[in-house]
């Protein structure tokens, strides 16, 4: 099952806005502080919820994963709006409506259709694999000044390796990550090591950081927490990548879609955006790709989502618009350079 | 390929109106509709003009496009004295396909393939309400089946 829509009502900075969301892979776009991660993570939280069957206490995991101060999750609701002493946050899964919760002043409250598992995982732009040595028996026993989606994220590495079938569908995605580690991850112990193809292993922390994180999604893979049905969160996937590298992650995040599994990330990278947009104009993937403009007109102001099938779609682009301001800008040097 | 805004159907027809504007070529190749406007930059700063950004070459390019359009539905209602233009007209417009709008952009500037591809985005930006294929070439990146000869007389900067 996948996410189909989210709507949130004065939640941080969005007063009125829905996600309609496509089973394949969702591209958030947006400058600096206009939510994207806000809401991923609040879709994220509201699915963790829903898996655990937290029928009354959706706002802890809201708590655990935002990290308010006091734990006190009114502090979510927007600021300075007019009628804003309440958030809402409406999710629907496929065809219908699967939870609501609201957090207020007077109080909160949350309702849920059925329980549907969808299994969710939130991969933040910096990576966990150095770590994840004793990191979950710290988190659980310390405070740690971690949001949740960390030690969500270390507990899935943590599963056992899959067999058997599952494994071997899994099989074609590994392949195509162990190709750009240029080898295999290994967890032995509590600590994560590569071995590269015909060479000596080493540790995951003498790796570079960009492909730690590749190696981290490789046994993600390889251990079933990236699995059909299921819904993934990517945060600014590109950090520490190289482009050559972001390349061909675009093509795992297709070959991921198609697998079953439902892609929402968020990006600040012009290749990885444009990339996306291309294949999705040429039709190049049998998985569907969205894109979404999240923009504020004015310092202080609510937040709009636009959606589109390409870039081009979106009436804002603010990657696309910097990399204009800079091929200009590089123009007019050329042209005051030449001639004496 | 047809050079549009020299034929007599595009000057009798929608360049009677003031404002319009028109690509400078416009074909069907391997079934694909194309519509390309070219810009020649070169030795740009020696005439002092003022050049153009790249939202407002992209604005231009876009409405170059959206007034042959119109200038080609206009053609094609009152049919044309042209049987070669009458029948590429017919290809146009049948086609089901999305079209395909090139900028023929030479600078003396090496091409930046980033800078192509902002340029085509911003077009496409403006466009999207055609939704075409676009791209940003020269000769060092030609079309392939395309010959180009020479600068086009002409060639608006």
């Amino acid at each position: 099952m996948t996410l189909s829509s989210v709507a949130f009502q004065n939640f941080t900075v969005f007063e009125d806005a829905t996600f309609d969301l496509c089973p394949g892979i969702n591209v958030l776009i947006g400058a600096n502080a206009t939510g994207k991660t806000h809401a991923m993570k609040a879709m994220y939280a509201m699915l963790r919820a829903i898996d655990k069957g937290l029928y009354d206490t959706f706002w802890t995991k809201f708590s655990e994963v935002f990290r308010p101060d006091r734990g006190d999750v009114r502090r979510l609701i927007r600021r300075g709006a007019r009628n804003a002493d309440e958030a809402k946050i409406y999710l629907n899964l496929g065809d219908r409506w699967e939870a609501w919760i609201s957090i207020g002043d007077d109080g909160s409250g949350n309702a849920m259709n059925r329980r549907t598992p969808t299994p969710s995982l939130y991969i933040p732009s910096r990576e966990v694999l150095s770590m994840y040595e004793g990191f979950i028996a710290a988190y659980q026993s310390r405070e740690l000044s971690f949001d949740e989606t960390f030690f969500d994220l270390c507990v899935a590495l943590n599963a056992n390796l899959l067999r058997g079938e599952k494994a071997e569908q899994a099989a074609p995605l590994l392949e195509q990550l162990e190709t750009m580690l240029g080898g295999k991850v290994l967890l032995e112990g509590n600590r994560f090591y590569v071995q590269p193809f015909g060479s000596e292993r080493y540790e995951a922390h003498l790796l570079a950081e960009g492909l730690r994180k590749i190696a981290a999604l490789a046994h993600l893979v390889a251990n079933g927490s990236l699995a059909p049905g299921g819904v993934l969160f990517l945060d600014e996937p590109e950090t520490n990548l190289n482009p050559r590298l972001i390349t061909r992650l675009v093509d795992f995040l297709a070959a991921l879609a198609r697998h079953g599994v439902q892609v929402i990330l968020a990006t600040h990278d012009y290749l990885l955006s444009q990339r996306l947009s291309v294949i999705s104009e040429y039709a190049q993937v049998e998985a569907p790709i969205r894109f979404f403009g999240l923009a504020c007109q004015a310092a202080g102001s609510p937040v709009v989502v636009t959606h589109g099938d390409t870039l081009a779609d979106l009436a804002e682009n603010p990657i696309l618009e910097e990399f204009a301001r800079h091929y200009d800008f590089e123009r007019q040097l050329f042209d005051g350079g030449q001639g004496g | 390929m047809h050079k549009w805004d020299e034929l007599a159907a595009y000057r009798d027809g929608v360049h009677k109106l003031q404002s319009t504007s028109a690509v400078d070529f416009i074909g069907v190749h391997d079934s694909d509709p194309y519509f390309i406007e070219v810009k020649n930059f070169c030795d740009y700063r020696i005439d002092n003009k003022q050049r153009l950004t790249s939202g407002e070459l992209a604005a231009e390019v876009a409405d170059d496009v959206r007034d042959t359009i119109a200038g080609l539905v206009w053609v094609m209602e009152r049919g044309s004295s042209m049987p070669e233009l009458a029948k590429l007209l017919r290809q146009i417009f049948a086609v089901r396909s999305k079209c395909k709008v090139v900028l023929w952009l030479e600078e003396d500037r090496q091409p930046n393939p980033v800078d192509r591809s902002t340029l085509a985005g911003l077009i496409k930006r403006r466009m999207d309400w055609l939704g075409p294929h676009v791209t940003v070439r020269s000769r060092t990146e030609p079309l392939p089946g395309l010959a180009v000869v020479g600068a086009p007389p002409g060639a608006s900067r």
